[in-house]
């Protein structure tokens, strides 16, 4: 165990202490013990950066199940440590908000904080670690925490709800992702991630490449909030917002992106990977923010903005794949720096959306709603939330000075970029991405405007709300008025940044060119007249005008079906799954023991008959058989009308007697085929279970005619045919096949060994007696049996 | 013979299979033992037919019949009876506690 | 006799079994509980010595085997024998059960299964199984008051009769083509003459008469009814221990006696396999009852178990071993809470357990993680039983099996959940009471959580043994 396990560990640790906090200090906000841990994790890891910014990353290995050759080894390199930065450093900001926006009267604050913890744990897990195996332990670890956070208002019907949803969903990806690991292990040999990129070429030529694909990007894409997976998003804004600010916008759902950043050395610069990744990044921003302005919820409006701003960066992933087709060199840096982008507006997207979160927090806290109908022209009552809101969403409407200004930019250059290209079918397909992407910032735009505006600005409606509005107090301010000095501080900064975190994030995406050194350009806010710079003109222009033509053109949302709707769809498929099991089981669990046996003869019937047919195994040869004496025949002749007589038998006597003297023929079967043990057991046990079925038919009710239809009959009817029939030539052909001499061993010997001359015996008491001990055993037990019952039911009639 | 064996054995076994899907208990009993008794011939016939004396050593033959199949019918006999001592007990308590042998009635729970 | 020593467990298992039937008729009705404790205290020691004797190997009179996969099946049986002991407490005391009977049918139930793991040859394991079948047919319907436990027992042994006919059938044909009843000696003439009709048409019916008793698609159909109907302690030892005491006795047949046929057999477990995880995941979505729930999860794991006997590899075996004592302690934990929570409500409906983390955050905390582990989610020991099994099939090339596997541990972690939210989300019910749990039953709980976290976070020396014993099914 090396320093560094113990400090991922440690919330893992913490969450013991937590209860004992919670119960025996309960006069101080449990959160205040929470705090220092995020703290500490986050200085420890500012610590490595200069290390990991010269191109060192950080490695440290223990075995867990050696066998499988499945170590846990961490490595801290430059993608690593900026999601660490981002978990952390939140996570403090978050437990702080959390201190003033939960109460410490009302609320079960252990399991808020130990879920809390739970999540910060296994979140640090997943991106730190090398292994896959581990790495998807800890990441439904993340589903896990995330359901219990969601449901924490567990009272609540909706929470419960969207607790479900975002666990089945991201369970449901969890598990294909394990798919898609267990088969690059299977291809690899090696569980390691590091290891895997040293063998993508070998990956690459596998046919499993294709399926690992998709697998690991359904797991990413369920995670990740991608369409059309992003249907648990908006439905887990249930969680308490401090929660939803964490794992909902800045850390758990940029999961799925880590995955795809983390494996694009092994997929990027295929065609399938380019298209699945940009493709669906590009849809899904366009549809979140699409969705988004239809919102009447300021949470559920965040949601689909997280979703449609997750969709942008995972779509600068996908064109930043291309680079590894050309190459490192000129010809590709073009698209290197979209993966910068991606890491740059990752890191944007968890200050500006965690501002928001919070923003939307306070006001939810301090008026008692989050609906956009009812609230109004706060502005003036809460003038500091105003400026954070305004920060936030500028910035994430891609407006200077903020930094989503730059990213969005970056963004731009990247999809025009992309219209250029000339493989994977993009000199079709190109012009797309621009104009996706462009109509999808118009939208953003809008939204941005919709939560400034329609918040802060505009008449106040007293009579709406429930209490009287007053800014927040200073402990709930804070914490994303940090996050929007860094929104602001990054706009002006953003080459220290590029250069102690950017960068390094970068040479871990594509390790091939880290070695050359990237051509990267340095990140700037003014470039001259680009085209780029004319695309956010004119989603300003373009979008105040429809922002504020707004209700005319809101009707349309009116217009797309419901039943269509994938929440829809999502519910129906679970309503109709359960209908379905329940009609299957209906079907065939009857709970009568006449169609179990059905089934079970039915099946033989069809199996063996299959068989025998088809792998030719059916074989008569009537040569060998023995002569037949007349004496045969009347034995044989006697026992089928004998059985005959049991089948139609109207009295039990009859029944009783057919069966009976069924055993007798039995028995002189075996005195014909010179079996006399077997003939004297055979008649003995048959006149004991004679009586002893007479004895207890005494005590049964009369045999009733079987009632039942025609065709139940029938089946009855086919299926004992059938299964006679077989038997019948089972037999015939086992016997066409023997192998040995029909003498076994037991004979040889058994004069010498076991003293006996009759060899039967011999087996039973002697060579098999350990057996014949244990058939002794099972007979007395069903003694024990028939003798438990009988006494408990003889104490019953006594009672 | 070996024919004739595995024809009554087939014919057994279908009178036993369809006594089994009866509804009575006192059928199905029937029925098992029907099979049992086909069960045993089919074990002797496999391990061939009268082709030798019995198994006992001290008598003059050239060949003897093959005994393990005998020892593995004897376990079979006994075992059969046990199982079917106590099938007809439990017959007799499930009548007792349900008032009937039908197995269609005997299913208390619901259809899941 | 010098090798009696090999036999010490049985014999001392037999004897106890003996024992505690006499005590039974010897102690006065007030002070039977006192039965109990003995028969724990008794399996305890026998556990002890047989972990004591772990390594120990060698055969006994040719066709009974001891070596370390069998010790490690008897070590299961054992363990899962005593947890029944100790779900059996409270609940037989209630049913005012015999319990000198009771317990010692228990014991030679235990017996039974030895039997079947250790049996080198086929009569001593028809004769295994059918003391194993018996005895539970006996403990299904001792339940006398309730209608249901006789249709248990009814349809449990009626099922089960025909099950072990076949199994017999199919021993029979086997012997008929191959002329011996010892399976290694099966194995070196089915070798040399390789797949006759006979003996292909004997797999069959072996393979049907396993399939029978692991609860197997489409020979599954007695399980729900007879789970539900008979005693809670039986049920979990029944679903358990009889079901991995038919995996070892199928591995020994397969693997040492079939192992020439394997190519045929592999693609017929791998139907059962598919059909078993689908239809008993999917048919476990609408339950009701949490007996029955757990019926059809028993037999969706069956499935999984299944997979490491596709993969006719060590690894396979030897995730089967690891998965089934995983299994034993991930059922178990959920009846022991089943039986815990029935001994105070009387009823065994999910509906009752609703807000039962608030009745009794134990009981709860048992089945939530219990059932975490069933599904296979980490950290919980019965994903890296999962882990195993599925690297078992993918390294032989079965993706798709996988994949499959895969996706039905969702449909698993989805009625797991409805059992979860039940009890973590729902309203207390109106006037209900703390739930008192008997202290043994609470450390047993207790023990087998912990066992379940352990082995999940540090697996290797288990799997390292059960790896090691697998070997010797693909030694020359």
């Amino acid at each position: 165990m090396s320093e560094l396990h113990l400090t991922t560990l440690m919330p893992f640790v913490y969450t013991l202490v937590v209860p004992f906090f919670y119960k025996y200090i309960r006069r101080i906000h449990t959160g205040w013990f929470v705090l220092p841990l995020p703290i500490l994790l986050f200085v420890y890891l500012i610590k490595h950066i200069s290390l990991v910014a010269r191109g060192k990353p950080i490695i440290h290995s223990v075995p867990w199940i050696p066998s499988l050759g499945i170590n846990y080894t961490i490595n801290i390199d430059g993608l690593a440590l900026i999601f660490g930065l981002i978990i952390s450093g939140i996570g403090a900001l978050v437990v702080l908000y959390s201190i003033y926006y939960l109460s410490k009267d009302r609320e079960a604050l252990q399991n808020f904080y130990v879920y809390l913890l739970l999540f910060m744990g296994a979140m640090l897990a997943v991106v730190f670690s090398d292994n896959i195996i581990v790495l998807y332990l800890f990441w439904e670890l993340t589903s896990i925490s995330s359901f219990l956070l969601i449901a924490y208002w567990y009272q609540r019907k909706s929470s419960r709800y969207g607790a479900q949803k975002a666990l089945l969903i991201t369970m449901f990806g969890g598990f294909l992702m394990l798919g898609g690991f267990l088969l690059l292990a299977n291809v690899t040999g090696t569980f390691s991630i590091g290891e895997m990129i040293l063998q993508a070429g070998k990956i690459k030529e596998h046919p499993v490449f294709l399926p690992a694909m998709l697998l690991i990007l359904l797991g990413a894409f369920t995670k990740s909030a991608q369409f059309p997976f992003h249907i648990w998003l908006p439905d887990a804004m249930e969680a308490p917002t401090p929660i939803s600010a964490y794992l909902h916008s800045a850390t758990m759902v940029k999961a799925g992106i880590y995955l795809i950043a983390r494996f694009t050395p092994i997929f990027g610069g295929n065609m399938a990977w380019f298209w699945a990744v940009s493709g669906i990044g590009l849809f899904t921003l366009f549809w979140g923010a699409f969705s988004a302005i239809r919102q009447r919820d300021l949470k559920a409006v965040l949601a689909y903005s997280t979703v449609s701003q997750l969709g942008m960066i995972t779509c600068l992933l996908g064109l930043g794949s291309v680079a590894m087709y050309y190459g490192p060199g000129e010809s590709s840096a073009l698209y290197t720096s979209a993966i910068l982008a991606a890491i740059f507006h990752l890191l944007n997207h968890s200050t500006f959306k965690g501002c928001l979160f919070m923003v939307v927090g306070i006001i939810d806290h301090q008026t008692g709603t989050r609906d956009i109908r009812r609230l109004g022209g706060l502005m003036n009552l809460m003038p500091v939330t105003f400026t954070l809101a305004v920060i936030g969403s500028f910035s994430m409407a891609g407006l200077p000075p903020f930094n989503g200004f730059l990213s969005k930019e970056m963004f731009f250059t990247s999809v025009l970029n992309a219209s250029h290209l000339d493989i994977f079918h993009m000199e079709t397909w190109g012009i797309m991405f621009p104009v996706i992407a462009w109509t999808a910032s118009v939208f953003t735009f809008i939204y941005c405007m919709i939560i400034v505006f329609k918040t802060f600005t505009g008449k106040y409606h007293p009579q709406k709300l429930e209490r009287k509005i007053n800014e927040a107090s200073w402990g709930l301010l804070l914490p994303p008025a940090l996050l929007a000095l860094l929104v602001v501080l990054f706009f002006f900064f953003p080459n220290v940044l590029a250069r102690y975190l950017l960068i390094p994030a970068m040479a871990s995406v594509l390790p091939d060119f880290g070695k050359t050194g990237f051509v990267v350009d340095p990140i700037e806010a003014w470039h001259g007249w680009t085209p780029e710079l004319l695309m956010t003109i004119g989603i300003v222009a373009i979008g105040t005008l429809m922002f504020v033509y707004l209700r005319k053109w809101i009707s349309i949302y009116a217009r797309l079906p419901v039943q269509f709707s994938l929440n829809n769809m999502y519910d129906q498929l679970l309503v109709k799954t359960e209908a379905f099991s329940a009609r299957l089981t209906r079907a065939y669990m009857t709970g009568f023991v006449r169609d179990y046996l059905l089934y079970i003869f039915a099946f033989f019937v069809v199996v063996l008959g299959g068989i025998m047919l088809f792998l030719d195994t059916f074989a008569y040869d009537p040569a060998a058989n023995n002569p037949i004496s007349i004496y045969e025949i009347i034995l044989a002749l006697a026992m089928v009308v004998c059985a005959l007589m049991v089948l139609f038998a109207r009295t039990r006597l009859v029944a009783i007697i057919g069966v009976g003297v069924m055993g007798y023929l039995v028995a002189m079967f075996f005195v014909v085929f010179r079996a006399p043990d077997l003939a004297l057991t055979q008649l003995v046990v048959e006149t004991v279970t004679t009586v002893l079925f007479l004895l207890c038919f005494y005590f049964l009710p009369e045999l009733k005619e079987e009632a039942g239809s025609i065709g139940l009959r029938a089946t009855n009817l086919a299926v004992a045919a059938g299964v006679g029939v077989i038997v019948t030539a089972m037999a015939l052909s086992a016997q066409g096949n023997r192998l040995f001499a029909p003498i076994s061993w037991f004979f040889e010997n058994s004069y010498e060994l076991a003293g006996a001359k009759n060899i039967v015996n011999a087996i039973l008491v002697d060579f098999r007696g350990f057996d014949t001990m244990f058939e002794i055993l099972v007979f007395s037990i069903a003694g024990l049996g028939v003798y438990t019952l009988i006494k408990l039911l003889t104490r019953r009639d006594q009672e | 013979m070996e024919t004739l064996m595995s024809v009554i054995i087939g014919v057994l076994f279908a009178i036993g299979v369809y006594l089994l899907l009866a509804k009575s208990l006192l059928r199905i009993i029937l029925g098992t033992s029907i099979i049992a008794h086909g069960t045993h011939l089919l074990i002797i016939t496999m391990g061939g037919l009268k082709s030798g004396a019995p198994a006992l050593l001290g008598k003059k033959a050239a060949a003897f019949t093959d005994p393990l199949p005998q020892a593995l019918i004897l376990t079979a006999i006994v075992i059969n009876f046990a199982l079917t001592a106590f099938l007809l007990v439990l017959a007799y308590r499930a009548y007792l506690t349900l008032g009937t042998d039908n197995m269609e009635q005997l299913r208390s729970s619901k259809n899941e | 006799m010098a090798d009696l020593h090999l036999l010490a467990v049985e014999i001392m298992v037999a004897v106890f079994g003996l024992g505690l039937l006499v005590l039974g008729l010897l102690v006065p009705r007030s002070d039977r509980r006192g039965i109990g404790y003995v028969t724990a205290a008794g399996l305890a020691g026998i556990m002890v010595i047989t972990f004591a004797m772990r390594e120990l190997s060698g055969v006994f009179m040719g066709g009974y085997i001891i070596d370390p996969f069998s010790n490690y099946f008897k070590l299961a049986f054992l363990v899962a024998a005593l947890l029944t002991v100790f779900c059996s407490f409270d609940y037989i005391e209630k049913m005012g059960f015999n319990q000198g009977e009771y317990y010692a049918l228990l014991v030679f139930a235990t017996l039974g299964m030895m039997l079947l793991a250790s049996s080198g040859e086929l009569i001593s394991l028809y004769l295994g199984l059918e003391l194993m079948t018996i005895t539970f047919c006996i403990l299904a319907g001792f339940h006398l008051r309730d209608p249901k436990s006789g249709e248990a027992g009814v349809k449990y042994i009626l099922l089960g009769a025909m099950s072990s006919a076949i199994l017999l059938y199919g021993l029979s044909l086997v012997y008929g083509a191959t002329g011996t009843v010892v399976i290694a000696e099966i194995g070196q003439v089915a070798a040399a003459s390789g797949s006759t009709p006979a003996l292909t048409l004997g797999m069959i019916f072996l393979l049907a008469g396993f399939a029978f008793k692991i609860a197997a698609v489409p020979f599954h159909m007695w399980s729900p009814d007879v789970y539900e109907g008979a005693p809670t302690p039986v049920t979990a030892y029944l679903s358990v221990a009889s079901k991995a005491a038919a995996f070892a006795a199928l591995i020994r047949v397969f693997f040492g006696a079939l192992a020439e046929l394997h190519s045929i057999w592999v693609q017929l477990f791998i139907a059962l396999a598919v059909l078993t995880i689908i239809l008993g995941n999917l048919v476990a979505i609408p339950q009701s009852n949490i007996k029955r729930l757990m019926a059809y999860s028993s037999i969706s794991q069956a499935g999984y178990l299944l997979l490491g006997i596709v993969s006719y590899s060590v690894l396979g075996i030897g995730a089967v071993m690891y998965y089934c004592l995983i299994y034993v302690f991930g059922n178990m934990c959920v009846f022991m809470a089943v039986t815990a929570f029935y001994n105070n409500a009387g009823s065994d409906e999910i509906r009752d357990y609703t807000g039962l983390s608030r009745r009794s955050p134990l009981l709860a905390a048992a089945i939530l993680f219990a059932m975490l582990s069933l599904a296979g989610i980490p950290p919980m020991a019965g994903f890296v039983a999962k882990l195993y099994l599925f690297m078992s099939v993918i390294s032989q090339g079965y993706i798709w099996l996988a994949l499959i596997a895969v996706l039905m541990s969702m449909v698993s972690v989805y009625y797991y959940l409805m059992v979860a939210k039940s009890m973590y989300l729902g309203a207390v019910p109106e006037g209900s009471k703390p739930l008192q749990i008997s202290p043994g039953l609470k450390v047993a709980i207790l023990a087998s959580l912990l066992i379940l976290f352990v082995l999940g976070i540090y697996p290797d020396d288990l799997t390292n043994f059960a790896m090691n014993s697998a070997v010797t099914f693909f030694m020359p």
